[in-house]
């Protein structure tokens, strides 16, 4: 900030402001822009003059008032040099700049320039006033246990509830800057000792290295910093709930918050991650690894159900089980179309009741959920359009989807539906098997920040299956996920836990 | 200009194998006539008359059954010659049972069982049934009364009664087994129709794939006994009255006219048979059987409260099982067939090389048996 004190040769383009206040106004309006909310108060005194100047907008008003223009005005016998300057006004943050740019971007900033006419730099005081939602409801990602409190678009404001949830010294905020243009400020968060120096090092350098004019927030971090952009498959995590960050850290993965955001980003995030939902862990650990099997099992069914049915009604009838035979048999025969162009309707149907029910109120959206609930259950089989065992498969297959707790990785497994079905009415089970292998390769081939996509299950690891395929409780994870590579492996010591202590001893 | 490539060579690929191996022939299931049941009977000298129960789909059809009945020479001829008189693709994927006419049976099967084998969309767990008299009788019931197909309805008859343990399982796959084991011969349920419904009247006993002789369906305890394992079966068993007396309650009446025998029937039993070869010069097996049962009814009151009575009512049951199975035993010798596996277990035994089929019933001829039984009664039911 004393950079043209230590006689350094100022580089090109950085320059020290008029010392005429009138001057001074000129250039501030020439830089910001077409700025109508640029506002200057000028305060006169025995021939000298100080201007405060800032953007009206972005400035807590009553703060200038009272910390800025009050102090001035009342200390009628103290000087307006920078030192006495310095010890009349009441603020924290105040810094002393003359440099133009760091001017005009501290002013974009919110922050206040007070400079007295004559004086080798001002300064800068941060009074600055940001519109904020209060914390609220996690809504994306709702839970029955476990803490509801979600991330808001205050970076600041997330620091804090992250800080709050771990108070370990070695908690590390490492500040970025996104956007060439929007320089959106971010924060790079892990715990030092436990994440992997090489991830943070990936992160770190993946985000550093983005040019890009404008990020628009962490979602989008995600897709322009994720391995293949072409794959379906989210590859990085966000997420609106601070625990599930505080999880994540804890275990030795690493986040980056960006301010405007709702959202963190974390990784790295195999397969696997995206069906874990905290609730496992706040669940007792049999229920715990109860829905997690059961999430599995739903996406399982949800991706192939419609597929195993176009397959076998269009090529291996010989595969009914007798009692099925008649009800499936009846209720195909009044339908005019082919299997694969009734699923494929019935499909598409789901889907845009799900969509309109996403972007309408709340309110509709209920209603148009029990009115294409009826249309679909009921008119659409009277009509002959669709056989009822479709209905029922279709309607399994999509909530099959809708338990996945990342609604990225839902969507992907919604998505990946249709290519299977169309592979499995034109060969059947083998096409079945042709798009499968397909998706499998595919996830095989993918990373989350240079690491396997698909680890525990490939690599196989099975210590680290009883924290993502299945959840095991506490007694048997003394340990810290090992897909993590986490430097400081141990959660607690486990042969510590197997002494006993007894009164007697 | 890597990738590129790389993009260019997935394209066409694609199109290959789109345009080259694109249209598989569609089996719509609405749009086939499936072929639940069928059956053969011999016409004349070279021909046979084929019998179908086809099931089809149609939304405004009451019946969704049809028979169609063709003669031909082999039985894919029979399947083009009847997909002229029905108006949607007959398919064989669902077949559940074949009947047999006995008449044909007796003249060889394994030409026909062998169009059935080579057929991939027939399933191994087809039941092969023989027929009383002729297949065509059998698969033309009134089939109004049934609620679900012929096919299916013999499915399930000839299933249910496996299950209850009354039957050995005659799929194709235990057929084509015991057909071409050296040691053991197949064995096939004879349907009979009764009335308006059909009714397992005994079980067939192959030589080869020859029918040579008949088992009744009383005999059949026997049979499935040595056959294999019961878990739960029910017996029911006929003894000279005079031999109880001493056992039987009066209940102030003298003399009670009903029966002039005493039957006893024993349930969910537990059997355990083994074979063994003793004297390999002499052809001597040993038959022992062991089973646990529950002793449920009786024709007579029975004093069951001691100890006494019980091992003495067990070793009448012995007795009178011993000489059933002796009897059997011999029977199937006589009829030179071994649903049972008495081959098997003697080549199990024998070092040699094994057997042909020729060489075993020649030795088969003069094998002998020792049959012992050994029943224990474990309950006698509940009596408040």
């Amino acid at each position: 900030m004393f950079k043209w004190m230590s006689g350094k040769k100022t580089p090109e383009g950085e320059k020290a402001h008029s010392l005429q206040i009138d001057e001074l106004k000129e250039q501030l309006k020439k830089e910001l822009v077409a700025c109508s909310d640029l506002m200057f108060r000028t305060l006169k005194r025995n021939d000298k003059k100080i201007v405060i100047c800032f953007v009206s907008s972005l400035i807590d008003k009553t703060g200038v008032d009272d910390y800025i223009l009050k102090p001035i005005q009342e200390n009628t016998q103290s000087g307006w040099s920078v030192e006495e300057l310095a010890q009349i006004l009441p603020i924290t943050d105040l810094t002393g700049a003359n440099q133009l740019n760091e001017i005009v971007m501290a002013l974009i900033d919110g922050k206040t320039y007070i400079y007295s006419e004559g004086e080798p730099f001002g300064f800068l005081a941060n009074l600055s006033n940001t519109v904020e939602r209060s914390l609220s409801h996690a809504e994306t990602e709702s839970l029955v246990f476990g803490p509801k409190i979600a991330f808001t678009e205050s970076l600041l404001g997330n620091v804090n509830i992250i800080r709050n949830n771990i108070k370990d010294p070695n908690l590390c905020m490492e500040d970025l800057a996104i956007g060439t243009r929007s320089k959106t400020s971010a924060k790079l968060v892990y715990i030092k000792g436990i994440a992997d120096e090489a991830n943070i090092n990936t992160f770190r350098q993946r985000v550093s290295q983005l040019e890009i004019d404008h990020v628009q927030g962490t979602t989008v971090l995600g897709q322009l910093i994720e391995g293949n952009s072409w794959s379906v498959f989210p590859q990085l995590m966000t997420t609106e709930l601070p625990d599930r960050i505080t999880l994540a850290l804890m275990s030795g993965r690493v986040a980056v918050l960006m301010d405007r955001s709702p959202d963190a980003l974390y990784g790295p995030t195999p397969f696997f991650t995206f069906f874990e939902s905290t609730e496992d862990v706040y669940m007792r650990w049999n229920m715990g690894f109860f829905l997690r099997i059961l999430r599995l099992v739903a996406t399982f069914l949800s991706v192939l159900l419609t597929p195993a049915y176009v397959a076998v009604l269009t090529y291996h009838y010989e595969v009914i089980p007798s009692p099925l035979l008649v009800s499936l048999g009846q209720s195909r025969s009044n339908v005019p179309f082919p299997p694969v162009f009734e699923a494929f309707l019935l499909e598409f149907v789901i889907e845009l009741l799900r969509e309109a029910g996403a972007r309408l109120p709340t309110k509709v959206g209920q209603t148009m959920g029990i009115v294409g609930g009826i249309v679909i259950g009921q008119a659409a089989v009277e009509a002959g359009f669709t056989s009822n065992i479709l209905i029922i498969i279709i309607a399994l297959s999509a909530l099959g989807s809708f338990t996945t707790p990342s609604y990225l990785m839902g969507t992907a497994i919604r998505i990946i539906r249709f290519p299977i079905i169309l592979m499995a009415g034109f060969w059947g089970g083998i096409g079945i098997m042709v798009a499968f292998c397909f998706f499998i390769i595919h996830l095989l081939k993918l990373d989350t920040l240079g690491r396997p996509y698909l680890a525990p299950i490939y690599p196989l690891n099975l210590k680290d299956l009883g924290y993502s395929i299945f959840r095991f409780p506490s007694q048997f994870l003394s340990y810290r996920p090992v897909t993590n590579q986490p430097e400081d492996k141990e959660r607690y010591s486990a042969k510590k836990a197997k002494e006993k202590k007894d009164v007697d001893e | 200009m890597q990738r590129r490539h790389k993009w260019k060579l997935i394209m066409v690929n694609i199109a290959c194998v789109l345009t080259l191996c694109s249209c598989v022939e569609t089996k719509q299931l609405e749009k086939l006539g499936l072929i639940t049941a069928q059956g053969y009977d011999l016409e004349k000298e070279n021909e046979i008359k084929g019998t179908v129960v086809v099931h089809k789909f149609d939304p405004l059809a009451e019946n969704l059954t049809k028979v169609i009945t063709v003669k031909s020479h082999t039985s894919k001829a029979l399947r083009q010659e009847q997909n002229l008189e029905i108006d949607q693709k007959l398919v064989t994927g669902q077949l559940r049972c074949v009947i047999y006419s006995k008449e044909l049976a007796k003249r060889g099967l394994s030409q026909l069982v062998d169009a059935l084998n080579r057929d991939p969309t027939i399933g191994n767990m087809v039941y092969l049934t023989v027929a009383d008299d002729d297949a065509l009788s059998i698969v033309n019931i009134d089939q109004s009364k049934l609620k679900v197909n012929l096919g299916t309805y013999l499915y399930n008859l000839i299933k249910q009664n496996v299950e209850s343990e009354q039957l050995t399982s005659p799929t194709l796959h235990e057929f084509n087994h015991n057909l071409q084991d050296h040691g053991k011969d197949p064995v096939l349920p004879i349907l009979k129709l009764k009335g308006e419904g059909v009714t397992i009247s005994g079980i067939a006993l192959f030589k080869g794939d020859r029918i040579v002789g008949e088992l009744p369906s009383n005999k059949l305890f026997y049979a499935k006994v040595l056959y294999d394992k019961y878990k739960s079966g029910t017996h029911e068993l006929g003894f000279n009255r005079s031999h109880f007396k001493q056992i039987i309650k009066n209940q102030g009446r003298e003399n009670k006219e009903v029966y002039d025998r005493l039957f006893i029937s024993i349930d969910n039993i537990r059997s355990h048979a083994k074979i063994k070869l003793i004297d390999k010069e002499k052809l001597l097996f040993r038959v022992e059987v062991t089973l646990d049962s529950r002793l449920l009814e009786a024709t007579e009151p029975l004093d069951l409260t001691s100890t006494k009575n019980i091992k003495f009512i067990e070793k009448k049951i012995n007795k009178e099982m011993e000489s059933q199975i002796k009897q059997l035993l011999e029977f199937f010798k006589k009829k030179q067939v071994d649903p049972i596996g008495i081959g098997n277990e003697y080549m199990a035994n024998s070092r040699e090389k094994p057997l042909s089929k020729k060489e075993w019933r020649e030795l088969y001829k003069d094998a002998k048996f020792e049959v012992r039984v050994d029943n224990t009664i474990v309950k006698t039911g509940v009596i408040d």
